[in-house]
């Protein structure tokens, strides 16, 4: 119906997704008024009301589009709070799963969960989706408390009880062909244990968050050993990685994230790549002295050369994940992951 | 390095540490010639001083005339050394003034010269660090030793002498170095000083000829300066010449004088150079500029211009610039320039681009750099084509007719073409009227 948004960033060939918020960024939670909900640009605040999503998604076609929503990416005191955003987003939900729902055959929409922290507006909400008897392919969690620096979520596990039982609540008559998307950038060791709460499709922001920041992740994506599934991951050699670094601010750094910081003078004479042994284009040609060099000097290439590194990084990661689930050993590749990430 | 002659059983060895500091030439013709460069005019226009020569430097063939895109501090603006080459560019530009402070020469040295620092295999040019003394002239103080001047960077004193600047030059190992010269502004009226400033510079050069120490690497050019004055440009000619170099660099200019007095100490300046050694003409990058200094007898250029105003979003063709950001383009569908095949224009549309400035500044400088650096190599080729099947006047009657007519700001409705620009072509028998 409407041009397609594929052809005009010259991604024809590729599934297009509209997401409500950029997630790279911090945003401000709040600012809605009535049934619309605020997003934020470089000229500031925008509302937008069904009808002018309705209006734009008609114009400009994406595969597949986040229903509005409104939820908090941190944690919140007051039910009233998390209830009024629940609210919020029913409007928007009836008007794109209701009647609306045939002018969109074209584009898949994403139903959006949720209620914060808060489980009983969880199953309000719930309630309401199996009550109106909404048909949808695909879900999206939102309301899960992300670090203001890093952007990530900050504890999977955190929200374990209530994915779950949320999850139980979406799925009617055994239909299994549900997709799951995770809304946060997410370190691997957070993937993994979103994979197994059965996330399906998660977002590619991470690489671009580290990427701001001057950083290049070295985790290791994968090891050979471990695809044999007698393979006791407990044999520490093959899968711990320590890291060893010299002052203790990087040493902080590298625990939790498994990233080098390029800004740090200490590499503008290391001239070795970003990460021994990665095959990605970024690190066959270009030394970290060079990498610290660009960034020091504002050049934009050190971005684009640490845009490709961390994008395969990350994505050889994903393969290899999915490897391990085919093959049956996501177990021992779950423990590899965790261990890096020093996490039990 | 030495090729291995049969006729004698003694095998030369080459210490390692040389052998880190000797290039190895892509091609064996350099190792006869009397510097590491050859410079040969294949053909030459029938009415101006135009030329189109091959030029084989220690990491790159190419034909001239040619524009050199600036790639100040090791890096193109967000083009990638394998992007440049898909542009079939081969030789950039590096400025000496920024290098020398950032990495520096240890780390420089370390890492084996810029070529391997930053991962590019073409030709390199450097220039002195000289041109940032006009730019950064209020705290900069010039003595016969050298120019002394506070980095913008951390506030601390740098000496930038002859010697200084050879090393520094040697560090990176251009194919091409220039001298330190002491620069004058163009528009400066003090003539002794313009004198002054021309004379020493002919010292510089004997200084840096003496503390050149990779001669078989890399070429050392002098800079013809002079300004404005057309008596003080041919002594420095003449003087200049005396030395043996390899080619040899028009400089002082490009610095706001009126372009009449412009083309004049050009044609000057190539009229008194040996018509046999390549002529880079520093500072140029306007394709008015560079088809008129093509006419007056120049074979390379260098500016930043392209570069820099891709960075502002505004995308170079024959009728000037589109400044992209103008909300006219945010529904214009059509690629930059229809007659280009960079990938930006084979790619994206004028709209997206026009969305992307105001969101991805990073990708977006990098894709209309990229349209740019293309533009200017095309520029440069259609020159080059022209003079080798004898129509450059054609070429270039045709191409400054279109660019002045197609400017709608001007009310009349007769030729906007510039005086300047006509008498200087009518100084080399192409008559724009």
């Amino acid at each position: 119906m409407g041009k397609s948004f594929g052809n005009f960033i010259a991604m024809k060939d590729y599934i297009t997704y509209l997401s409500v918020h950029d997630n790279s960024k911090s945003y401000q939670n709040g600012f809605n008024e009535g049934k619309k909900i605020a997003i934020w640009s470089k000229r500031g605040k925008t509302l937008i009301s069904s009808d002018i999503f309705d209006e734009f998604i008609k114009n400009v076609h994406f595969d597949i589009v986040e229903c509005p929503y409104d939820d908090f990416d941190g944690s919140v005191e007051s039910k009233k709070q998390i209830r009024k955003a629940m609210e919020r987003t029913k409007s928007f939900v009836d008007w794109f799963f209701g009647d609306q729902r045939e002018k969109f055959r074209n584009t898949e929409i994403i139903m959006p969960l949720v209620g914060n922290n808060d489980l009983e507006n969880r199953k309000y909400f719930t309630e309401h989706l199996k009550n109106s008897n909404y048909k949808f392919k695909g879900s999206i969690y939102h309301g899960f408390e992300r670090d203001k620096s890093s952007l990530t979520i900050t504890d999977v596990q955190k929200y374990k009880k209530l994915i779950q039982i949320v999850d139980n609540d979406i799925t009617m008559d055994g239909d299994e062909n549900k997709f799951k998307i995770f809304s946060l950038p997410a370190r691997p060791d957070q993937v993994v244990e979103a994979v197994e709460l059965g996330f399906d499709i998660f977002t590619g922001t991470y690489p671009y968050v580290i990427t701001k920041k001057g950083y290049a992740t070295i985790f290791e994506p994968k090891n050979d050993l471990i695809k044999n599934p007698q393979h006791e991951t407990e044999d520490y050699e093959v899968s711990k990685k320590r890291i060893k670094l010299d002052d203790a601010e990087s040493e902080k750094l590298n625990k939790e994230d498994l990233v080098i910081n390029l800004n740090d003078k200490k590499f503008s004479e290391d001239f070795g790549p970003l990460k021994k042994n990665c095959t990605c284009y970024s690190c066959k040609n270009f030394t970290r002295a060079y990498i610290y060099h660009l960034l020091f000097t504002k050049e934009i290439s050190a971005h684009t050369i640490l845009m490709i590194h961390n994008i395969s990084n990350y994505f050889e990661f994903f393969e290899e994940l999915r490897n391990s689930i085919e093959n049956d050993y996501f177990n021992n590749f779950k423990k590899f992951v965790l261990n890096q990430f020093k996490r039990e | 390095m030495k090729k291995h002659n049969p006729k004698f059983k003694i095998f030369l060895k080459i210490p390692s540490f040389i052998k880190n500091q000797v290039m190895s030439y892509p091609n064996d013709s350099l190792d006869n010639s009397e510097y590491p460069m050859k410079f040969e005019v294949l053909q030459k226009c029938s009415r101006s001083k135009a030329r189109l020569s091959k030029l084989t430097l220690p990491h790159a063939v190419l034909e001239t005339p040619q524009f050199m895109p600036v790639g100040t501090q090791g890096a193109l603006k967000g083009v990638l050394p394998s992007q440049i080459r898909d542009l079939n560019c081969n030789l950039i530009l590096g400025n000496t003034y920024h290098l020398g402070n950032r990495p520096g020469t240890c780390i420089l040295n370390q890492a084996g010269g810029l070529h391997k620092y930053m991962n590019w295999d073409g030709a390199l040019l450097t220039d002195s660090g000289g041109f940032q003394m006009v730019s950064l002239l209020k705290l900069a103080k010039v003595t016969e030793e050298g120019v002394s001047f506070q980095s913008p960077h951390d506030d601390s004193m740098m000496m930038l002498t002859p010697e200084k600047s050879m090393e520094i030059q040697n560090s990176i190992g251009a194919d091409i170095i220039m001298q330190l010269d002491d620069v004058v502004s163009s528009t400066l009226d003090d003539q002794d000083r313009m004198e002054e400033a021309m004379l020493r510079s002919i010292r510089w050069l004997d200084r840096c000829i003496k503390s050149h120490k990779r001669k078989k690497d890399q070429n050392l050019f002098p800079i013809v300066q002079g300004g404005l004055n057309m008596k003080l440009r041919e002594q420095s000619v003449k003087e200049l010449v005396k030395r043996n170099t390899a080619g040899y660099a028009i400089g002082g200019l490009s610095g706001g004088e009126s372009k009449d007095d412009f083309w004049r100490a050009v044609s000057l300046s190539t009229d008194f150079l040996p018509l046999e050694k390549p002529r880079y003409l520093m500072g140029v990058g306007f394709a008015i500029d560079l088809i008129v200094c093509v006419a007056l007898g120049c074979d390379f250029f260098d500016c930043v211009f392209p570069t820099r105003t891709a960075r502002f979003g505004c995308a170079l063709v024959d009728e000037g610039q589109l400044n992209l950001k103008k909300n006219t383009f945010s529904t214009d569908e059509k690629t930059i320039d229809e007659n280009c095949d960079c990938f930006t224009c084979k790619t994206y549309s004028r709209a997206f681009l026009h969305m992307l400035l105001n969101s991805d500044e990073v990708t977006v400088c990098q894709l209309i750099s990229i349209h740019n650096v293309a533009y200017q190599m095309r520029l440069m080729r259609r020159i080059r084509d022209s003079i080798r099947n004898d129509t450059f006047p054609e070429f270039a009657t045709n191409f400054i007719n279109r660019f002045y007519l197609s400017d709608t700001s001007k009310k009349t409705n007769a030729k906007n073409i510039p005086d300047w620009v006509i008498e200087a072509l009518k100084s080399v028998n192409i008559e724009l009227i």
